[in-house]
């Protein structure tokens, strides 16, 4: 790890020695910075208070001492998905990582999302993501079944698809998934978790008539390549279980369409 | 918005160069450590109790590992299918079901796929330089997962048999103290297929609209309670296996005799 010592300037001595005397905190924070030509990790000494969390020691950061350091972020609530980044080596919204968490005194690392190509510091270019999203089928809703144009459904026939509707598209799922993570070439073939639940909220909605929705999960989209080790649910800021609900469920409806032939034996009979 | 012109400016190919595998600071090579200790506890114990062949059964108590016992030469035979030239351990005949609906399992899959190191944890990098996971041989056989459930529910009616008749002693109707462990052990293989995926799926998961079909619902509302614990049921029922197969074998060993804790008689 090649590492910058900032903070030894009067300007930031004084910071420390002000911090020390009012009793805040100081974190050592070491920040990815570069873009994708290159980078290191450099250290800086920030004073914080409880209650803080990392987004707001990056903010001090560049308030301070680098007003050139790049951060994403929007909401800082936790609802726009904005500030994705890894800390400590985990992906996390850095808004919603309170600084009470890390051990006082040890170095809090911060790098950007490793799986997407890097624009500068702590911002990536997740436009991957889209171009998947684009790929997607949208909902094709029956025609309405009363007069009045309206579409009805009732709440049991929902509830799965709202789960996966609170999705904030963080991309901490896209992110950590190995699959491309650590496969660059399987982008081509991958769509990732977040897509999956989208495919399954599609998939499970009860007006949707789209058809075969789970067999091009499998053909199309790569579903079979999920090993199912759950990092996706892990990471989730929204706690979506993502899959249990979303993915297994759908390597289950693939099954049934490609695999297996009880539910094509039902299927043959029902249509007699 | 970014124009066109203006995203091909900021586009790049290339990810922020880190050489580190991972930046995780806590012990993240612990769980797959762990889990790959105890998985491999239970493999090794369990080929050398099915092959073995002998002191599975100490009346009422047959070990899980053996049942249902379906060969001629059976110490307890449940249902005679296989005929005395079967001279080999009968747990021969029935444990590929069992272990099959275990090693497809979602649950079983995580714990080994994070042995071999795919990964070995979130945001820890793997070790292999292609990975193609089940969409490709040999690890798209995992999709057979959905037949041994069915077979595994079947496996886990016919315990319930079993469990009924280790009330049932020598000297009369009674409960002993394998009893407990025989009702335990059944208890969680029948909570570990009712909180399995596939049988989630097969028993309503399958369905687009639960307003149309309630039984399903509910059966699959039933499954979706226990489904979230299906990792600790896994691991609970394996140990519980094992368990009650040492006991039958210690008991059959003449160890120790199976506490009487009551005794109704005949």
């Amino acid at each position: 790890m090649t590492l910058i010592q900032k903070g030894s300037g009067l300007g930031q001595w004084s910071a420390e020695r002000k911090a020390e005397a009012t009793g805040q905190k100081v974190a050592t924070m070491r920040v990815w910075r570069g873009d994708a030509t290159g980078g290191r990790f450099e250290e800086f000494q920030v004073p914080y208070e409880d209650g803080e969390v990392v987004l707001d020691i990056l903010h001090r950061i560049q308030a301070t001492q680098a007003s050139d350091l790049a951060v994403r972020w929007n909401c800082k609530a936790g609802k726009c998905g904005s500030c994705s980044a890894e800390v400590n080596g985990k992906p996390r919204l850095t808004c919603m990582t309170r600084m009470s968490i890390f051990e006082s005194g040890d170095p809090i690392t911060v790098n950007p999302l490793r799986t997407f190509p890097v624009i500068k510091d702590l911002v990536t270019d997740v436009s991957f993501n889209y171009e998947v999203a684009a790929k997607i089928r949208p909902l094709k809703p029956v025609a309405p079944a009363g007069d009045d144009g309206h579409h009805r459904m009732f709440q049991e026939d929902v509830n799965r698809g709202q789960e996966f509707r609170k999705c904030i598209e963080c991309f901490l799922c896209q992110n950590v998934c190995h699959v491309i993570r650590d496969h660059e070439e399987n982008k081509q073939h991958f769509a990732g978790p977040r897509f999956f639940i989208r495919m399954a909220e599609l998939d499970m909605h009860p007006l949707d008539t789209e058809p075969n929705r789970a067999e091009r999960a499998q053909d199309d989209f790569g579903l079979g390549y999920c090993n199912i080790t759950k990092c996706c649910t892990d990471v989730c800021p929204e706690h979506i279980h993502i899959t249990d609900n979303g993915i297994i469920p759908m390597k289950e409806r693939a099954m049934s369409a490609k695999y297996d032939p009880i539910p094509w034996i039902i299927r043959k009979i029902r249509r007699r | 918005m970014l124009t066109e012109e203006r995203r091909g400016q900021v586009r790049t190919r290339a990810r922020a160069a880190i050489e580190q595998a991972t930046l995780r600071k806590d012990a993240w090579w612990a769980e797959p450590f762990v889990s790959m200790a105890v998985l491999g506890i239970f493999v090794v114990y369990a080929t050398w109790a099915a092959i073995i062949g002998t002191h599975y059964y100490s009346d009422p108590y047959i070990s899980p590992l053996y049942a249902p016992c379906i060969a001629d030469r059976c110490a307890h035979v449940s249902f005679h299918i296989i005929g005395s030239f079967w001279r080999w351990s009968p747990a021969l005949l029935i444990i590929l079901f069992p272990l099959g609906f275990r090693t497809t399992c979602y649950f079983y899959r995580r714990v080994y796929y994070r042995g071999m190191g795919m990964p070995s944890a979130c945001a820890v990098r793997e070790p292999w330089p292609r990975y193609l996971g089940e969409s490709k041989r040999p690890f798209i056989v995992m999709n057979i997962h959905r037949y041994f459930f069915y077979v595994a529910f079947i496996l886990a009616l016919l315990h319930w048999s079993d469990f009924v008749l280790s009330f049932h002693f020598k000297a009369g109707w009674g409960i002993g103290f394998g009893t407990l462990l025989m009702g335990l052990d059944t208890v969680l293989l029948s909570l570990y297929v009712l909180s399995c995926h596939a049988g989630r799926h097969f028993l309503g998961g399958h369905v687009d609209k639960f307003s149309q079909a309630p039984i399903r619902y509910r059966l699959w509302k039933l499954s979706s309670y226990f489904n979230p614990k299906h990792g600790p049921i896994a691991w609970a029922s394996l140990v519980s296996v094992m368990l009650v197969d040492i006991y039958v074998r210690l008991l059959s060993y003449g160890v120790f005799h199976d506490p009487h804790l009551i005794l109704l008689g005949k």
